[in-house]
């Protein structure tokens, strides 16, 4: 999974906690499709050997997003307001359903922390935190959120963050296993412990960040809410503490969005309809 | 009369070139692509097709196409997103070619009907992690329909009603 550029922690150690995440889901992804049978493999080895960026069998893709999840949901809890993960699910749909892949197996969940974060996991499982949330004043920000992340998964980063050294090492030894159940697990726990060290590219971050822009105004949210709330992470960054050197900085950061928000667009931001949900 | 039956014979040609010609197939390019009971991701899953799957197409609806195909001798009628299929033909499934498991269309293998894959039960049994959690929130997310989305988007005047 990936810890977005969205990470905006009140404390160091929060952070140190996002750093470790961030990369988790998309990375694991491919590790795990290695893992899970000859062709997953065949297909993430020759990604790490430099080759063409192989298409994840979507039902590769799906055990280890879902194992993932698992591991997710153990370290942080998931919420039980069914309502507000309802709702976030109805804000997330409606950002896949105009993108490239509104057909996809997307699932959106809340993680019981006051951790702030978002993280895009393999297979289309995408999580933010209660943390985050809190920060979140209106539906149009939330939508701003789920669009980055979607755009992470469908651009696959992970995938091409598997191409790393440490990653081919890992990647052969795991598919010379000889169980695959237990290929599985080692390569679910390959992928969760490269994301939870390494992290996205700035390249990838600002791809993400564009790449929402167009899906939120197609579904008729205003992208100019998403800018808000970076801009507020990032003075709450300003003020408590460190930045994420993974990620690029908050001002240059929000002016490549804010240069991709043609003039004058507008669209709804919700803010009545998010309050009922999360601001109880 | 003579005439009469050459033009209706003429006729009769005529409009089954026009019937094939209009006749599009398409392949499914990607592995596992779902087949749906209406244009729409949130409509029930009623088959899922592996890469490479000719199918025929009745009707084009925005980004879906209604279509058509066989599948043991029976036919197969459902919607798919125009993402997932090529005008060309695509070859066979990887997967399939390099000896790994075939994804066989099985509706009651849908995602909504079947819960976590058996590979991510078992990484969770291994680490002694409650996979029931992940499960739960899959089925809320299965169990919201196209009409309460409809109503979702309606009332935000986003999405699709956003468009209109």
């Amino acid at each position: 999974m990936k810890g977005s550029a969205i990470n905006m922690t009140t404390t160091v150690k929060t952070l140190a906690i996002a750093a470790l995440l961030l990369p988790l889901g998309c990375k694991a992804v491919e590790a795990v499709g290695g893992a899970i049978g000859g062709p997953a493999g065949h297909a993430v080895k020759a990604a790490a050997k430099g080759g063409d960026a192989l298409q994840m069998n979507e039902k590769d893709e799906k055990p280890l997003g879902e194992a993932v999840s698992v591991a997710l949901a153990d370290r942080y809890g998931l919420s039980q307001d069914q309502q507000l993960t309802r709702y976030v699910n109805l804000v997330g749909l409606t950002i896949a359903s105009v993108s490239n892949k509104p057909d996809g197996n997307w699932v959106f969940g809340v993680l019981d922390t006051q951790d702030v974060n978002a993280f895009a996991g393999p297979g289309g499982y995408i999580y933010l935190t209660r943390g985050l949330l809190d920060l979140i004043q209106n539906e149009a920000e939330l939508a701003g959120v789920l669009a980055h992340e979607i755009a992470h998964v469908i651009n696959k980063d992970g995938l091409h963050q598997v191409k790393g050294a440490k990653g081919k090492a890992a990647l052969v030894e795991a598919t010379q296993a000889d169980e695959r159940a237990a290929q599985f697990t080692q390569v679910a726990d390959l992928g969760v412990d490269v994301i939870t060290r390494g992290g996205y590219s700035q390249a990838q971050e600002g791809k993400a960040d564009t790449d929402a822009v167009p899906l939120l105004i197609a579904a008729g949210y205003n992208p100019n809410a998403y800018v808000a709330l970076l801009q507020r992470m990032q003075s709450r960054q300003s003020s408590g503490g460190g930045v994420m050197s993974t990620h690029p900085a908050g001002a240059d950061r929000i002016q490549r969005i804010q240069a991709k928000i043609p003039p004058g667009t507008k669209g709804q931001t919700l803010p009545e309809r998010f309050g009922r949900y999360a601001k109880k | 009369m003579k005439p009469l039956i050459k033009q209706l014979a003429l006729g009769a040609i005529a409009i089954s070139l026009a019937s094939a010609a209009w006749a599009e197939d398409v392949w499914t390019k990607t592995n596992a692509t779902p087949v749906r009971a209406g244009k729409g991701a949130l409509h029930k899953e009623v088959d899922s097709v592996k890469q490479g799957t000719k199918l025929t197409v009745l009707a084009r609806e925005g980004k879906w196409l209604k279509v058509s195909y066989d599948k043991n001798g029976k036919p197969v009628e459902g919607y798919v997103f125009e993402g997932s299929i090529s005008n060309t033909r695509v070859g066979g499934d990887l997967a399939g070619a390099l000896g790994g498991r075939t994804d066989t269309a099985d509706p009651s293998a849908s995602a909504a009907a079947r819960g976590l894959e058996p590979q991510a039960d078992q990484y969770a049994a291994s680490k002694n992690m409650d996979p029931k959690v992940i499960d739960r929130l899959i089925e809320l997310r299965n169990s919201i329909t196209p009409e309460e989305w409809e109503k979702f988007t309606n009332e935000g005047k986003v999405g699709p009603a956003a468009q209109q």
